[in-house]
């Protein structure tokens, strides 16, 4: 902390809040000081965050763009963009984790799961928002799944999709395939091997094991969503509705036509909150399809290629080199939810 | 509100004083006088291991072992990667080559050359204080093990330990007759057989050889359709095996290290796949959980009853393979191949942890004087009363031949469970083991030849494009 | 960028060019919402004399013309309409409530049944044998000394849980307040890096924390399960909002009555905001509970975490309940539900007490603890 150096406008600000007289120069001086106390209110969150959060990000930083970093030892060879251009090249991969097919799930995953969960989201909340009985019961329901863990209900969904057997006797067959009526042809919805995917070039599309997981995604997202969406609602004034009704407006000329433009800055956030949540997608996909995220990484994510990779001794730079990658599509992400932002708060 | 408020602020400072206390008696341990022990041992074995433990206490006071489990094999492996730059590593811990190669790659400096004590007759002393202040000496004479015990370790088991086994060990800085790994507990595949249902299809001996055993499936498939004839565990296992038997080049120490994608290969694995799709394999990817689940529910053509006839599984596993008196079942070698000159060949896989020895970790002040500690605290795990029990109790087998002479040991294996006549199988396999060789990427060629196995039998990919997509996930 | 697309092969290419469409249509859509609130927000007065009018021209019209009986009759078949709809709403909303709880009546029942009976072709949607025994077995801790207990698990947790929670509300009290009310230099790019380093993926983190905290020497300790979390930017971010909130015209007040800024913040802000500093301590207990893979790493087995515990060691209880049958190396599924069953129980019965806290603060922080 240095006074030395204090800003003049700091003390003018200071000095225009408290509304007071005129100072001599000692007083000013005095109470530029105190100004700066705010230093010390902030300091324990500051000193935390310095060892815990900046370090570590200065250290990705630096190692991303160190040549055949190893994280074993902390040696490396030189400087440059190397492991980047391997990170999109895929060529160091040694049957470990693919960036480009790492991107495109997570891209796939987050771009189908979020706008459908938000969409049921919405439906339920106008549903919900129209009842008066037992409200509250259905809303804590609703809820539950907020509460848990990503691993344990990965695996218990797992088993809902999961065929057990050999090609000669199948076991089970899973509560999905029952309900689906593919008792006899059943499919095995979590299995990478056998189950139905396209294949183009470098990069495979498992969609059978796409659907397990954004099933579980819609799942798990739908409580937040509904919370956000539901109190935006209930602040609605009745008359829009009152107004519709007399006008002979069906419900789903209401939905779309009062309620979906009403509640919009909510769908908005949860849209850009739900993608960049989805971006970080990682322990979902390792309770339903293992640590090996399928086969040879097929269901891999972004987070998936750094956890991948940050144990790995020699290949530990491609894993800073993607963590860099994924932090700049997310500061994208983030940049257009503020252009947005802004223009809403300019419009208020 | 301002009782709550005080009340507040008094429990936030009792919680602050508690947090100070708990960050005082920090790694309470004595860092200098704990061996730091790494295994996958589960809770079961870990009792058994405390013996050891117990006793090597006993004998050296003032030094303690920590003993603790990260998780399986892997986990083992990637807690110490994590472990060395942190300067945490354990002083001893439970391996596989592979693992060894890769500490070897990145931070040889750790690893630990266990020949200067392994015969070693030098004598050594330290002193400890003891609880009433006083200072203690102990005295500890020939460190090593005598020519009379070593001559009882299993020569095969303690061949695997020498540096010469791995790739580039002279850029490390060690000469082919460092150890660097010793033997803990051993186990191979065995093939478990459903003798019942096996002469019920009028087929009198289980399978020597593979085209024997193809000859049975087709009679086993024809009585009971629904049965899978065979079931095997590990698809990696099964793929090596295959090239040792037939000498068709799985790796290599040196040079391109990868040898597996080769015409040989690539025509068996065209084979499997017809089989599979007769019906006649699975394997443990396939059926999604270890076969021997299935070869217990026996088989029949009734409903339910729809299991393995042979199943090729882990020595160590024995105990899962016990039908419970459903069917008579038998244990026997894995089957051989025939060669060119009329031989067979009935290499089977040696597994099972080793121990592997570290230095350097937590900063202790007396490496050296902790090194020989660790030693003999690797002479307590190896100790023929301790290796008769861990035996007993996991079903592996005691990497020295003194502890069929004990008679725990010895009323184990007339016992007559399925554990102790597995073990018994595996005792006089010895002379058929062989180990693949160990490098930096060893354990990833392995996972990726299963995979290749699993996609071409299961028929999602020829055998060539199988094995190139293998061969290039090996970065070739 | 033309380099990126010429290393994929042209189907990824492909998928990407499709996926790029698919974002561009979805935002798209949201601007078309967006444009069309700020329409009818700016239509608003507009739609309210509009509405005003349509009701008093139904009164004249119902005055007018029809009958006592046209209207009950009517008001007879919008009662009906409204039933019927208010039917499918409800079907609705049961089926989404029990889909939402299914996983829930899944774990609950998997943990009750026996392993064959877990095990079997057709699952049985109800345990036909209750088997309360593998709750027993989770709870009777094998005899391995180094293997920890629930109730040593259990405390760890609520240890942990309780420091952090404390801790960490104390520094986020102080830095909101300095952020949100305080006058200092910098304090502006501060806050914009303290936002920034939202947007890192944590697991960026842990690699170099985990030798942060190794070099310190602070392994098998509470201390490093609650150091590195004590800070949470989500919170501090929405504790300074509502900080904000509170009229400035206060400040002054408390100004001139001589109170000291922490004066102000004790007596007057933290009382204000009291309902959102429990939302915040509550998040942080749940996320504290959920904690998996940082306590996996930097601690052995004694020193860890509840989830830790579930995901961990049940392999050597078979041999308890079936005698063999399930040996060593078996994961028994039933067990591990039952621990998971354990762990969630405590998490839905704070909810339930505090529901309004939690849901509250998750509305405002969007942040899983």
């Amino acid at each position: 902390m240095s006074f030395k150096n204090k800003n003049p406008r700091d003390v003018e600000a200071d000095l225009v809040l408290s509304d007071g007289p005129q100072l001599t120069r000692g007083e000013k001086f005095r109470r530029g000081l105190r100004a700066q106390s705010g230093w010390l209110f902030v300091a324990p969150a500051l000193i935390l965050m310095a060892v815990f959060t900046f370090y570590p990000i200065i250290m990705a930083f630096i190692h991303a763009f160190q040549e055949d970093y190893n994280g074993a030892n902390g040696t490396y060879s030189g400087w440059g963009f190397s492991n980047f251009v391997h990170v999109v090249k895929g060529d160091l991969n040694r049957g470990g984790a693919d960036f480009l097919q790492c991107l495109v799930n997570t891209l796939i995953f987050t771009f189908i799961s979020v706008p459908v969960s938000t969409l049921l989201a919405l439906l339920i909340s106008v549903a919900l928002n129209s009842i008066k009985a037992v409200q509250k019961a259905y809303q804590t329901i609703l809820f539950l799944p907020y509460l848990t863990n990503a691993l344990a209900m990965g695996a218990v969904f797992a088993t809902f999709f999961t065929v057990v057997g050999t090609k000669s006797h199948t076991e089970t067959v899973g509560i999905v395939n029952l309900v689906l009526g593919l008792k006899d042809n059943p499919i095995n919805w979590t299995d990478v091997l056998s189950s139905p995917k396209w294949e183009l070039g470098r990069i495979t599309i498992p969609w059978a094991n796409y659907i397990v997981l954004m099933v579980y995604e819609v799942w798990s997202g739908l409580p937040f969503k509904i919370l956000i969406l539901f109190s935006a609602l209930q602040s609605i004034n009745k008359q829009y509705y009152d107004a519709a009704k007399v006008d002979g407006a069906s419900r789903w000329t209401t939905l779309w036509h009062i309620t979906a433009p009403m509640v919009s800055p909510q769908i908005s956030y949860l849209l850009v909150t739900g993608i960049m949540g989805g971006m970080k997608q990682y322990s979902a996909v390792v309770g339903i399809f293992g640590e090996k995220m399928g086969l040879r990484y097929e269901m891999g994510t972004m987070v998936g290629y750094i956890y991948n990779y940050i144990g790995e001794d020699k290949y530990a730079g491609l894993a800073f080199a993607g963590s860099l990658i994924l932090f700049v599509i997310i500061m994208i992400i983030t940049w257009i939810n503020n252009k947005v932002t802004k223009k809403r708060t300019t419009y208020r | 509100m301002k009782k709550i408020l005080t009340a507040v602020i008094v429990i936030s400072l009792l919680a602050a004083g508690c947090l100070t206390i708990f960050a005082a008696c920090a790694e309470g341990g004595d860092v200098d006088h704990t061996i730091y022990f790494y295994s996958s041992q589960g809770d079961a074995l870990q009792t058994i291991t405390d013996q050891a433990i117990a006793a090597f206490e006993a004998k050296y006071p003032g030094w303690t072992v920590e003993h603790s489990n990260p998780g399986g094999y892997d986990e083992v492996r990637d807690k110490i990667r994590q472990d060395f730059p942190a300067g945490t590593q354990p002083d001893l811990a439970y391996c596989y080559a592979d693992h060894v190669a890769a500490y070897m790659s990145s931070n040889a400096q750790y690893l630990v050359d266990m020949s200067e004590f392994y015969t070693s007759d030098r004598n050594f002393s330290y002193t400890y204080t003891d609880g009433s202040g006083a200072e203690q000496t102990v005295n500890v004479e020939h460190i090593g093990f005598t020519e009379a015990e070593t001559s009882k370790f299993v020569k095969g088991y303690i061949e695997e330990g020498y540096a010469k086994n791995y790739a580039d060990y002279d850029k490390y800085g060690f000469s082919e007759n460092s150890l660097l790994t010793l033997p803990f507990v051993k186990s191979t595949e065995l093939m478990y057989v459903n003798r019942t249902a096996l002469m019920a299809c009028g087929i009198e001996e289980p399978a020597e050889t593979w085209d024997q055993l193809w000859k049975d499936c087709e009679k086993i498939k024809a009585k009971y359709p629904s049965c899978t004839p065979l079931g095997y565990d590990s698809e990696a296992n099964w793929f090596i095996t295959m090239c040792q038997q037939n000498g068709w080049g799985y790796t290599s120490a040196s040079g391109n290290h990868y040898l597996f994608n080769n015409d040989n290969t690539k025509v068996w694995l065209g084979q499997l796949a017809e089989y599979y799709d007769k019906g006649y394999i699975t394997t443990q990817e396939d059926y999604d959980a270890y076969t021997s689940g299935l070869f217990v529910k026996g088989v029949s053509n009734e409903d339910g009853q729809n299991g393995l006839v042979y199943c090729i599984g882990s020595s160590g596993g024995a105990s899962h393979q016990d039908p419970s008196g459903l069917f008579d079942f038998d244990i026997v070698p894995i089957p051989g191949s025939k060669q060119a000159d009329g031989t067979t060949n009935y290499s089977c896989i040696s597994q099972g942890p080793s121990l592997v020895m570290l230095t350097g970790g937590n900063n202790a002040s007396n490496a050296d004087e902790k090194k020989i500690m660790t030693w003999l605290f690797v002479k307590e795990l190896l100790d023929p009363t301790f290796q008769a029990a861990f035996s007993i109790a996991s079903g592996y087998n005691p990497m020295r031949t003194d502890v069929f002479d004990i008679e725990t040991y010895q009323k184990h294996m007339a016992g007559g469970s399925a554990t102790a006549k597995a073990a018994a199988i595996a005792t006089e396999l010895s002379d058929r083991f062989f180990a693949s060789p160990a490098f930096d990427g060893s354990s990833n060629a392995r996972d990726q030849v299963g995979i290749a196995l699993l996609v071409a039998m299961t028929g999602s990919r020829d055998p060539s494009r199988a094995l190139s997509e293998a061969i290039s996930a090996c970065g070739q | 960028m033309l380099r990126l697309l010429a290393i994929s092969s042209s189907a990824a290419g492909w998928i990407l060019a499709a996926l790029v469409c698919v974002i561009i249509a979805e935002l798209v859509v949201v601007l078309r919402l967006y444009k069309r609130y700020r329409y009818e927000k700016s239509t608003r007065i507009a739609a309210d004399a509009v509405h005003i009018d349509w009701s008093q021209t139904q009164y004249v019209r119902l005055e007018q013309g029809a009958s006592e009986l046209d209207v009950e009759k009517e008001l007879k078949r919008q009662k009906v309409v409204g039933i019927v709809k208010n039917v499918f709403v409800y079907i609705f909303l049961t089926a989404c409530a029990l889909l939402a709880f299914l996983p829930f009546y899944w774990m609950i029942i998997s943990s009750l049944k026996t392993e064959d009976e877990y095990r079997e072709a057709v699952p049985t949607f109800f345990p036909r044998q209750f088997q309360w025994g593998n709750y027993k077995a989770i709870m009777n801790q094998s005899t391995s000394a180094n293997s920890p207990t629930f109730w040593r698990i259990l405390l760890n947790t609520l240890v942990v849980g309780f420091m952090s929670t404390t801790i960490g509300v104390i520094i986020t009290v102080l830095t909101a307040y300095a952020l949100a009310r305080m006058n200092f230099k910098g304090k502006n790019i501060l806050f914009a890096i303290m936002l920034a380093t939202m947007m890192i993926p944590g697991e960026m983190f842990t690699l170099s924390n985990y030798l942060t905290v190794s070099k310190l020497q602070m392994r098998q300790t509470y201390t490093v399960l609650i150091l590195p979390f004590l800070v949470s930017v989500y919170y501090i971010y929405l504790l300074r909002n509502n900080f904000m909130q509170i009229p400035n015209s206060l400040y002054q007040a408390a100004k001139v009555d001589g109170l000291s800024d922490m004066g102000y913040l004790i007596k007057v802000m933290v009382p204000l905001t009291a309902p959102t500093l429990i939302s915040i301590t509550l998040l942080k207990f749940i996320g504290t509970w959920n904690s998996y893979i940082w306590p996996r790493l930097v601690n052995e087995q004694q020193w860890q975490m509840i989830t830790n515990w579930v995901t961990g060691s049940f392999v050597d209880r078979g041999n308890v309940l079936y005698g063999g049958r399930y040996g060593d190396s078996d994961p028994l599924i039933t067990l591990k539900m039952a621990a998971v069953c354990m762990v969630s129980l405590p998490l839905f019965i704070l909810f339930i007490f505090c529901r309004k806290y939690i849901m509250r603060g998750v509305s405002k922080s969007g942040t899983k603890g």
